[in-house]
């Protein structure tokens, strides 16, 4: 190998290669099977490798590695799939929070179960929501991006990211509620409202405590 | 002032930190005040916390690296962008550009240089619309005050930035430019995922001949409207022509 391939792939070996371990782990969380991760990863960094030109030194590499990695599983998912990710608000999203300048928290009710959390359910939630709020809920809260390095990710505005993060994170609580009634961790009960459906909602209605 | 409604909406913002110090500081006045607010900050950030720790980091599986590290040693990869560096620095970009004119003939070359010269709103739509499909600067993205930021300080016109009340329209950047030699911006927006481009330049004597009246030219599946305004040219660009039409509403006002 020539002397200046050979800088070029010791440059990418030292700028590209220590984010493999953030580029799999998020890749898991994309495709949800470890094989479709390593190959995710594999394709994406071979295309950093081949458009390292339009790399700049000294930017934000992992950023610009992700925006591949993601690409390649956005287009991935587009060829093989034609079926329209439903991004309808839930219920809860709907909810507007009763306004009581009356009744403060002193003990947040969701301590209950978010305290008895397992990595596993954790995991299983954030599979569960669909692409576009699993991404830039991956991308926030395993990778800590910023805002405007997510759109700029993801190619879209950031007001898109703040709203898709958001109404994630939202559905991420409700997955987690229902997980925790499933396991019995919450009285099915105390979930319950009049009319006898079950919501976080009405979880926390049920456990307000009253200011002193 | 915030609200309720403001809170409810930003209290994300407000817990990854992607306030402005203004902002936060309005934010947190009202939570402070506020018994409902302060106890909906408080679980969200309970959730938070404890999500974050739940959530697992799986490490990349042995081999992975040693794979790449092999798929890439039989690649070829062209050197990346230094600081500074322009593409006609590079030596490939020359070497290029001389192996095409050599392999075109002359016969054409005169051709083209024979031709005469096309009008000038013509020749404007042209470098816009080539200009249009020039991917934004990414550093650049973001809201209207962080490019209207970023334009006070490095264009030396006043540049008019359009306004729309309309949410379906984003800015999502801007770019600063050259046509003819000459400075001019070019602002990228957004609407329900095709991208609309305006470039705008000062108005000097040379392009009075351009009217108030928007000037629609259509070429290539694109759509220019040309106008003036105020103290500068605009010309707005889209394959959507009810883009087109929504965004000279808006930027466009007779008279001024």
């Amino acid at each position: 190998m020539k002397k200046k391939e050979k800088d070029l792939h010791k440059a990418f070996e030292r700028e590209a290669l220590p984010h493999l371990s953030s580029l799999y782990s998020t890749a898991l969380y994309l495709t949800k099977s470890p094989e479709k991760a390593e190959d995710l990863v594999q394709d994406a960094m071979l295309k950093a490798f081949r458009f390292w030109h339009r790399y700049e030194e000294g930017t934000n590499c992992k950023a610009w590695l992700f925006r591949i990695m993601t690409n390649t599983f956005i287009n991935g998912t587009r060829k093989k799939h034609h079926l329209v990710e439903s991004l309808d608000a839930t219920p809860y999203e709907y909810s507007g929070e009763s306004l009581s300048d009356q009744v403060s928290y002193y003990n947040s009710p969701d301590e209950t179960f978010l305290k008895t959390l397992f990595p596993e359910e954790v995991q299983a939630a954030i599979n569960q929501l669909p692409d576009s709020f699993r991404i830039p809920v991956v991308l926030a809260d395993l990778n800590d991006f910023s805002y405007k390095e997510i759109a700029d990710i993801m190619d879209c505005p950031v007001g898109t990211v703040m709203s898709r993060l958001s109404r994630g994170r939202k559905r991420l609580q409700e997955k987690l509620f229902s997980r925790a009634i499933e396991l019995g961790i919450i009285d099915k009960s105390l979930a319950m409202n009049d009319a006898g459906t079950i919501s976080l909602e009405s979880y926390r209605e049920n456990r307000k405590v009253s200011s002193p | 002032m915030m609200n309720c409604n403001d809170i409810r909406q930003s209290l994300y913002v407000f817990l990854d930190g992607e306030f402005d110090a203004p902002e936060e500081l309005a934010f947190l006045a009202h939570v402070e005040h506020c018994g409902h607010c302060s106890a909906m900050l408080y679980r969200e950030k309970v959730f938070l916390s404890a999500y974050h720790q739940n959530l697992p980091i799986v490490p990349s599986p042995e081999g992975l690296e040693a794979r790449i590290r092999l798929a890439i040693k039989g690649e070829n990869a062209q050197s990346p962008i230094s600081p500074g560096k322009k593409l006609w620095d590079s030596q490939r970009f020359w070497g290029t550009l001389a192996a095409v004119l050599m392999l075109v003939p002359s016969w054409f070359i005169w051709d083209a240089l024979s031709y005469p010269p096309m009008e000038e709103g013509e020749s404007l739509a042209y470098e816009v619309m080539t200009t249009h499909l020039q991917p934004p600067p990414r550093e650049r993205q973001g809201q209207a005050r962080d490019v209207q930021q970023f334009l006070t300080q490095h264009v030396s016109f006043p540049v008019d930035l359009p306004r729309f009340s309309d949410p379906q329209v984003a800015l999502i950047g801007a770019r600063l430019t050259e046509v003819g030699g000459r400075e001019a911006v070019l602002l990228h927006y957004q609407i329900q995922g095709e991208k609309v481009s305006i470039l705008q330049m000062p108005i000097d004597s040379q392009r009075r001949q351009f009217a108030e009246v928007p000037r629609i030219i259509r070429k290539n599946g694109y759509n220019t409207a040309i106008f003036r305004r105020s103290n500068t040219v605009n010309s707005v660009v889209t394959r959507v022509p009810a883009n087109l039409e929504r965004v000279i509403h808006a930027s466009w006002k007779p008279g001024m």
